[in-house]
């Protein structure tokens, strides 16, 4: 989408962190902005951070798994703007810890928010985008956890490639409608995620010895952990990243690409694998 | 897992397709089996298929989104046998369509099945495979679609991809307390899966176009019946890839690729990533960040 100047964008987890750097690089390019979270506070003060007085911008409490809610917010988008152009579906949260020390409400809340409050993204936002016939733009946010699994990070690794299927999928379905798909893919950028248990739902805390996501949990080993750090960006340049991909169609926005290498890595050992297999199969005479 | 005989095993969606063809191969081996499936007829037929007297598989009828449900499966599975060593996440049902002609319904279906449902698996085996100490696995049914994008099959795709990724981190996870972890990668196989929609429960029924996936026969457009045609000339039978799974739990293969022609076009997708890498290294050079 390369015309955004007067465009509407309606960002999810838009009170802090990559959400807002993504709405503030989105005004700054001129488009109305819809700042959605589940943080009110937060979200309040993120809204008066930009020129008071703008017109630009509204400010909706949401939590993305309720999706009347979610409905909702979009009426709201809708009654303020007219319509909407862009969607980013940004709200995430993490968890940590093996898999044996999982409870099912660290499933429940993780998925309900990484994967289902996408899904309720897209199952709203995109027939109202096809619908103006304007063209459009959806941004999910994954992570470099979408395409490398860590030991600690399952809950994390399964809801982010789950959206890089459906993104990628998405983008093949849309392609001919004037709709652009884009996967967000960061490495280490310095926002709350760490600490994405402050806006956990007292139905789903869980007695497990399940933990804040932190970088200890991804089971690097010192050199890699300086790296990782030594590679963290500042959201602002994240935001100004998925501007870039928003206009020119990017299917993936990888802001590190010094990741590069293990994700190669990653398909090195599934080319291996495929060969053994084709090996078992000459066995076989399959 | 190398010695598998005498060892058990649990297999969700073992009335038909893949999930029965496991089971065979895994008794086959010498390994007791649980045939665990939503399907009630058909898991007779199966359960029927392996002997009347053949006292080493037994049938759990089972629905594996109900977590209450899967955790009494696993009581009487470890009643009937004392213990459960190989857990197989293999039910899985499908929708199709444009991801804007999705209804939630769709989602929560295929959704609940495909990932929750492996989910409960998981949460319900893996802490008693841990508990006996006798090691085990952990196989999952992925796709080809867990690892390539197709157009229509964005919901499918997503739990594909999902399971996948926790496959993977579950391996990790686990390599240090002797419980293997694969996930199957299938391309096509003679199953029900276009069928799926014959258990679809009546609260998640869609009035969208989306009730079943099929290979879009009527499809006019010339290169996607070449697809399709190139798809069906590679389609094996459900046998095959049972005895595939026995070998990969044997191997403890992260992956079982079926379908190694496949290698072609998950390059390919490797290839895109790594040419985007490569304009948004350019991009960072460019900003100097």
């Amino acid at each position: 989408m390369r015309e955004l100047e007067g465009k509407v964008a309606f960002v999810t987890g838009a009170a802090s962190g990559l959400g807002l750097a993504m709405a503030r690089s989105f005004a700054g390019a001129g488009m109305k902005v819809a700042l959605a979270d589940i943080e009110e506070d937060a979200l309040a003060r993120a809204h008066a951070s930009f020129e008071p007085g703008n017109a630009g911008t509204i400010a909706l409490p949401l939590d993305v798994t309720n999706r009347d809610a979610v409905a909702e917010a979009a009426d709201r988008t809708e009654a303020a703007f007219g319509k909407v152009h862009v969607v980013c579906n940004n709200a995430g949260v993490a968890t940590g810890g093996s898999f044996a020390d999982l409870a099912y409400e660290d499933w429940d809340w993780v998925l309900g928010v990484n994967l289902q409050g996408v899904i309720n993204g897209v199952t709203t936002f995109v027939p109202r985008i096809l619908a103006h016939g304007e063209g459009g733009h959806v941004v999910n946010t994954a992570s470099m956890a979408g395409l490398l699994a860590f030991g600690k990070a399952g809950i994390y690794n399964t809801t982010k490639y789950a959206v890089l299927g459906m993104s990628e999928a998405m983008r093949a379905d849309l392609a001919e409608q004037n709709v652009g798909v884009s996967v967000l893919c960061p490495g280490f950028v310095n926002t709350n995620i760490f600490e994405s248990g402050r806006n956990r739902p007292a139905a789903l805390q869980a007695d497990s010895d399940a933990t804040d996501l932190g970088l200890d949990d991804a089971g690097l080993d010192p050199e890699a952990r300086e790296a990782m750090l030594a590679g963290m960006i500042e959201p602002a340049v994240v935001g100004d990243m998925v501007l870039h991909g928003v206009r020119e169609n990017e299917a993936f926005i990888f802001t590190h690409p010094d990741f590069e290498p293990m994700v190669g890595m990653r398909h090195a050992e599934m080319a291996a694998s495929f060969e053994r297999w084709q090996a078992y199969r000459e066995k076989h005479g399959i | 897992m190398e010695d598998v005989a005498g060892k058990v095993a649990f297999v969700t969606g073992a009335a038909s397709g893949m999930g029965l063809a496991m089971a065979r191969s895994f008794a086959a081996a010498g390994m007791k089996v649980v045939l665990a499936d939503v399907e009630e007829e058909a898991l007779e037929q199966a359960r029927a298929s392996f002997g009347p007297t053949n006292a080493d598989v037994i049938a759990v009828r089972v629905d594996v989104t109900d977590r209450d449900a899967m955790a009494a499966a696993a009581d009487r599975t470890e009643e009937a046998f004392g213990k459960v060593h190989v857990l197989v996440n293999n039910a899985g049902v499908a929708v199709g369509g444009s991801i804007a002609d999705m209804a939630y319904t769709d989602w929560d279906w295929v959704v609940g099945v495909n990932l929750d449902g492996v989910v409960n698996g998981v949460q319900t085996f893996l802490p008693r495979i841990l508990a006996h100490g006798e090691g085990g696995h952990i196989v999952t049914t992925a796709s080809l679609a867990g690892l390539l994008p197709f157009e229509g099959l964005g919901v499918y795709n997503a739990t594909k991809y999902a399971v996948v990724g926790m496959s993977e981190a579950l391996r990790q996870d686990l390599a240090e307390q002797n419980v293997g972890v694969s996930v199957l990668c299938p391309g096509l196989v003679n199953t029900n899966i276009f069928d799926s929609g014959r258990n679809r429960p009546t609260e998640l029924q869609s009035d969208t176009d989306t009730a079943t996936i099929g290979l879009a026969d009527d499809a006019d457009d010339e290169e996607r019946q070449l697809r399709i045609e190139a798809a069906r000339a590679t389609a094996l039978e459900p046998d095959v890839v049972g005895d595939m799974v026995l070998h990969g739990i044997q191997e403890n293969e992260a992956y079982i690729f079926t379908h190694p022609e496949y290698v072609k076009e998950v390059t390919e997708r490797q290839e895109e990533l790594s040419a985007s890498f490569g304009r948004w290294r350019a991009y960072r050079e460019e900003q100097g960040i």
